[in-house]
């Protein structure tokens, strides 16, 4: 046991002065395992979405009071959540599920603008922000706030009122949840507090879908953690490596690991932010 | 050494392209490709400067960069 765990991972005569991992037939079983894996995880999550599904934790009142503090803390007013744009929001959200789309705008050409219309929301001025894929609402609007047009959207001082959905879906045959945000600003709209009946239901009912799904481990974080894991594994064999090679001047043909530890760092690095959501 | 700096200067700049795209999956999928592909050249072209290009190490650098690649996309 020791003495396969010393050829593993110690250059020595036994394995020709290189970590048995770091040859070329154990980078490719690497490899191999590393797709097997992924492609487990990927079946997983379609044919047992229970045991590794997709997971999330977005609430729409809490995207709501994240949004409104981005807007206090760059000094514009708290919008005011309307059930009329919770309702546009929804049903914009149902409509992207039922025509499988990703877009602000229909394949048949419908605009989000027509949503806020037949929620009979009369806009003076409106708008919308998508997200998808996110596990939380903190990350939700940190994404939106990252990109110069959805933040636009969200410090914009002409709107005063604002409506979001979270819906659990497939679009493209991948399952997500999808959030929807209005803004929009109107003289007639009859604007509801925060806790009022139908919001809380509203809120609810979309939030029962994603509770079904929070006993599920996401397939993003579990892939993560195998492709954080066998990084981590080849950096400490390169690392090792690299202290022999250089303890024992050895000299080889494909010289010290500096390049490939280099290269891994920098892949890990990756690894650890890459974040799982889009924003449109 | 122009090497080395030549590489550094390649992992650098990819990690500031990542930081620019606001840690979007999408775009961080398609600067690895460009990554690791670059990092096969440079692999390539630090060996034919030390005249230690063989074929094991062609292949060596192609299963590397194929494994960060893959370490990278298959995350969904």
């Amino acid at each position: 046991m020791l003495s396969t765990t010393y050829r593993l991972f110690v250059p020595h005569h036994k394995n020709n002065h290189k970590p048995k991992i770091l040859h070329t037939n154990s980078l490719l079983t690497l490899l191999g395992v590393l797709i097997m894996a992924q492609s487990v995880i990927s079946m997983l999550s379609v044919l047992q979405p229970k045991i590794l599904g997709f997971a999330t934790n977005i609430d729409p009142e809490k995207i709501i009071t994240l949004t409104n503090n981005q807007r206090l803390q760059n000094d514009q007013k708290s919008l005011t959540t309307s059930n009329k744009l919770n309702q546009a929001a929804l049903a914009k959200a149902s409509d992207m599920f039922a025509n499988d789309y990703w877009s602000h705008t229909s394949p048949g050409g419908t605009e989000p603008w027509y949503f806020i219309s037949q929620a009979d929301y009369q806009y003076k001025h409106a708008g919308e922000n998508l997200a998808r894929d996110f596990e939380n609402s903190a990350e939700v609007v940190s994404a939106w706030m990252a990109s110069p047009t959805h933040k636009k959207n969200i410090l914009d001082s002409r709107f005063e009122n604002i409506g979001v959905a979270v819906v659990n879906g497939t679009i493209n045959g991948k399952e997500t949840t999808l959030v929807v945000q209005m803004f929009g600003s109107s003289s007639s709209e009859q604007t509801s507090i925060l806790g009022s009946a139908e919001f809380v239901s509203k809120a609810y009912a979309t939030q029962d879908i994603s509770n079904n799904l929070n006993t599920a481990i996401s397939s993003f974080t579990m892939s993560k953690i195998i492709s954080l894991s066998f990084i981590i594994l080849l950096l400490v064999t390169l690392s090792l490596d690299w202290f022999f090679v250089f303890r024992k001047k050895l000299v080889r043909i494909s010289g010290k690991s500096w390049a490939h530890t280099t290269f891994f760092i920098a892949i890990l690095v990756v690894a650890i932010i890459i974040k799982h959501g889009i924003v449109l | 050494m122009i090497d080395y700096i030549a590489l550094l200067f390649l992992v650098v700049t990819y990690l500031s392209l990542v930081l620019l795209t606001s840690f979007s999956h999408q775009y961080i999928k398609f600067l690895t490709i460009g990554f690791t592909l670059l990092y096969f050249i440079w692999g390539l072209w630090h060996h034919k400067r030390e005249k230690s290009l063989h074929p094991k190490i062609i292949l060596e650098y192609l299963i590397i960069a194929m494994l960060g690649l893959w370490l990278i996309i298959s995350i969904p």
